[in-house]
């Protein structure tokens, strides 16, 4: 029977669990021997596979939900407290480095000189490229916020489907036959339009600057890495503050790349006004890292200097 | 790591000094194009739903693009059924031997769960297979029924 009458996704058998733990696997101790022998082979090739998987596995989660219509409401209950789930997992992971860097910085040992930055770190100063980047995160949590209104308000308002029960059985394709009586709305429903243009071009510019805020920021911090005068080896202050800010970074990264995935799939017209959960995540977590970028400039470059 | 630390700058040749500006440039003119590039690029490479229903210029709705099981619960919740899976608790007469309870299935069997009486706290299960009435533990009957 090809038919299902419940509302779950049933998953067909998939690679990327086990290939995505292989990568796992191999670029923690690819890691390791990286940072012992200098040797980068495994890492770069556990590296591979994760990034593997993350592609490949996306991808068949966009071809299941856009393509094939698995999500229905209760499967995206479920992706969403899956994904509120690693976000919470995300928080505690900072929360432990946040731990260590107050364990060293409230009191800090005779060793440091007694003082935060320790004896002979130069911190880095907090009102010039640390500020900058905080405006430019809180700008890209604007536009991204101003992409989404866009995608919410998109359509001209639709009648409700006439005529699409019962006559093609339950479940119906995306075919002519039931977008016929779609496609025949009226002409005076036009589009709704915002600063002079539709609201379709109005998300693609809005998410377009959210990613290059994103690019700006990440730019500005490998800048700012590179012009800092102390290193991860530079006593607890460079092992907290390269492990904070660098993990930081990498979630810059990864919130990025998920932005970038979400703005090409809004130019493929993947997004529909009430269905876009690729894009609530994405956002859920862009203001993750940007609330975690905040607590970063409060405490460890400003408070922290 | 590495054995040697020092950086070979480049050697600034006349008109160097101008590839900044000529960067600029690019960046200002690149958001359109790229726009274009990416637009291109993403129709190449992802299958298009919205354009079967021929929307353009405008973020399309669940109704125009939804398909599979979210099409059918969308156009289900859409003329007015909140339950297009069955999956509600449903409350009832109570079933007789001579007139039953309908359970809709599109199956020979189904597994029923009975909360026999309002103040019960446990659900009793039991499976109603295809034929005559079942009575459950409780005292009520059932009935298999094909579902629509």
């Amino acid at each position: 029977m090809s038919l299902v009458y419940h509302p779950y996704h049933l998953v067909d058998p998939s690679p990327w669990p086990f290939v995505g733990a292989s990568g796992a696997f191999l670029f923690t101790s690819g890691a390791v021997i990286l940072f012992h022998y200098n040797d980068y082979r495994l890492a770069l090739t556990g590296l591979f596979l994760i990034i593997i998987t993350a592609s490949a596995w996306w991808r068949d989660v966009i071809r299941e939900g856009t393509h094939q219509g698995h999500h229905t409401q209760v499967v995206v209950r479920g992706l969403k407290l899956g994904m509120l789930l690693f976000i919470l997992s995300e928080v505690c992971l900072f929360l432990a480095f946040f731990w260590a860097f107050f364990h060293s910085s409230l009191a800090p040992s005779v060793e440091l000189g007694s003082v935060w930055p320790p004896l002979g770190i130069e911190a880095l100063d907090p009102f010039a490229v640390p500020l900058l980047n905080t405006t430019i995160l809180l700008s890209s949590g604007a536009t991204v916020t101003w992409a989404h209104h866009a995608i919410i308000g998109g359509p001209a308002p639709i009648s409700a489907p006439k005529g699409t029960q019962g006559s093609e059985g339950p479940l119906p394709s995306n075919g002519a036959t039931t977008s016929s009586s779609l496609l025949s709305t009226p002409n005076d429903q036009r589009a709704p339009t915002f600063l002079g243009t539709d609201f379709r071009t109005n998300a693609v510019i809005g998410l377009l600057m959210t990613v290059l805020l994103g690019i700006i920021f990440t730019g500005l911090q490998a800048f700012e890495y590179k012009e800092a005068s102390f290193a991860i080896s530079d006593s607890v202050y460079g092992s907290t503050f390269f492990m904070l800010t660098g993990t930081h970074g990498l979630h810059v990264l990864v919130g990025t790349t998920f932005l970038i995935v979400c703005f090409i799939r809004l130019l493929s017209n993947q997004f529909t006004n009430s269905h876009h959960l690729g894009l609530e995540a994405a956002i859920w977590y862009w203001h993750f890292v940007d609330v975690v970028w905040l607590f970063l400039y409060v405490f460890v470059y400003w408070w922290g200097s | 790591m590495g054995s040697d630390h020092s950086r070979v700058r480049p050697v600034l040749k006349p008109g160097d000094e101008y590839r900044g500006w000529a960067l600029l440039l690019v960046i200002v003119r690149a958001p359109s194009g790229f726009v274009l590039v990416a637009h291109r690029w993403a129709f190449s490479f992802f299958p298009i739903v919205a354009s079967d229903v021929g929307v353009t210029g405008r973020i399309p709705s669940a109704s125009e693009q939804a398909t599979g099981k979210e099409k059918f619960e969308h156009d289900a919740m859409m003329t007015g059924n909140t339950d297009p899976f069955d999956m509600s608790f449903h409350e009832g007469p109570w079933g007789t031997a001579v007139n039953p309870r309908g359970v809709p299935s599109h199956f020979d069997e189904r597994i029923l769960g009975c909360v026999c009486e309002p103040e019960a706290t446990q659900i009793i299960y039991m499976t109603l297979k295809k034929g005559n009435p079942q009575q459950c533990d409780c005292g009520h009957w059932w009935k298999l029924v094909e579902a629509k």
